[in-house]
């Protein structure tokens, strides 16, 4: 296999990472920015299949090859990105880190986190999405957010998956 | 004649799909049965997937690595790009389910559904993850950080954090820094 396609790879990769990191240093956000997080991945993916372009007649199946590494790389990126944006329990570890890594009364550990606002911020953010609406301190659904509600629903019945939460 | 990138395509979908059917089916039997056998051999299907899947089709790929098949020659780097596109549908499947599992907003959307639509703030505070509120949502990570060997529970107290633990939360906090990501879940 030839080394072209892994420097193809790795080229398009390092694109997106390192425009994600200036970016995200630059113009620091509550929010996750998935579509603009997307956006930098196609952009990487871009450079790959540029740079597998160069020097030959484009190949479907050596562009075919570039393009399914670097999707696997990237989809992988962004689950771990989807943990550091929004995971309970990375929360959780690094606050015991925090702590010095000793054990932690679990009731201490649970008001803290009713005390904190977190879960404000992600009623806060369902709302800036258009899944949810809020008015004199109660909280409801929008229609949007009430087909999402009902596909999760059903997905999860195909899938035979119970969304404890 | 049937392209080779095709072919390649049809063989990842057809292997993760089976085995995402069979480990569906066999999540269907562990829910309805809740014996211990139908949770493992879930678990086990689960497991195959990630690790014999890829073997399995890296064997399936190979048949058409000479050409002498069906008269179609899948080079090396296609087999190779294969493999990765079956892991990072292997990814998009083990990612759905921890959504469809354990996804906070999905939860929370599922709630409100549940209760018509509309509740009080601190109702839904309350009645997070049907009924079993914010100590429930933190019993459930904290109980998966514990069996994935991250932390150890001791009773009422949670950690202390294993090797693997600090070295995980200590990559995520750093890499929180970076990304300045300061609103975080």
């Amino acid at each position: 296999m030839d080394n072209g396609i892994w420097i193809s790879v790795l080229a398009g990769i390092t694109v997106f990472l390192a425009l994600h990191v200036i970016l995200w240093r630059s113009m620091p956000s509550d929010n996750p920015r998935m579509v603009l997080l997307s956006g930098l991945a196609l952009v990487g993916m871009g450079v790959s299949l540029g740079i597998a372009s160069i020097g030959a007649r484009p190949d479907a199946a050596r562009l075919c090859s570039v393009l399914w590494i670097d999707a696997f790389w990237i989809i992988l990126y962004f689950f771990v990105y989807a943990g550091l944006a929004r995971s309970v329990s990375l929360t959780c570890l690094v606050h015991m880190l925090r702590s010095g890594g000793d054990p932690v009364d679990f009731e201490a550990l649970v008001d803290e986190y009713a005390r904190s606002s977190r879960f404000e911020e992600r009623i806060r953010l369902m709302r800036a999405r258009g899944l949810i609406r809020q008015t004199n301190g109660s909280v409801s659904l929008t229609r949007g957010g009430r087909r999402l509600a009902l596909a999760v629903d059903g997905l999860g019945h195909v899938l035979n998956a119970r969304l404890e939460g | 004649m049937i392209e080779p990138v095709f072919l390649c395509w049809v063989l990842v979908v057809l292997t993760l799909s089976a085995l995402a059917a069979l480990h569906v089916k066999a999540l269907a039997w562990a829910l309805g049965s809740d014996k211990p056998i139908a949770y493992r051999t879930a678990a086990f299907l689960e497991g195959s997937m990630l690790v014999a899947g890829p073997w399995f089709l890296w064997g399936l790929l190979g048949l058409f690595s000479d050409g002498r098949a069906v008269g179609i020659r899948i080079p090396l780097h296609l087999r190779v790009g294969s493999i990765f596109l079956y892991g990072a549908g292997c990814l998009v499947y083990v990612e759905l389910r921890s959504l469809l599992s354990r996804g906070y907003s999905f939860r929370i959307l599922l709630d409100l559904l549940k209760s018509g639509g509309e509740l009080a703030k601190k109702d839904l505070i309350v009645r997070y993850g049907n009924g079993r509120g914010l100590r429930g949502l933190l019993a459930k990570r904290l109980g998966s950080l514990a069996r994935l060997g991250l932390l150890r529970m001791e009773g009422p107290r949670a950690g202390s954090l294993t090797p693997i633990g600090r070295g995980a939360a200590g990559i995520g906090w750093a890499m929180r820094r970076l990304l300045r990501l300061t609103s975080v879940g």
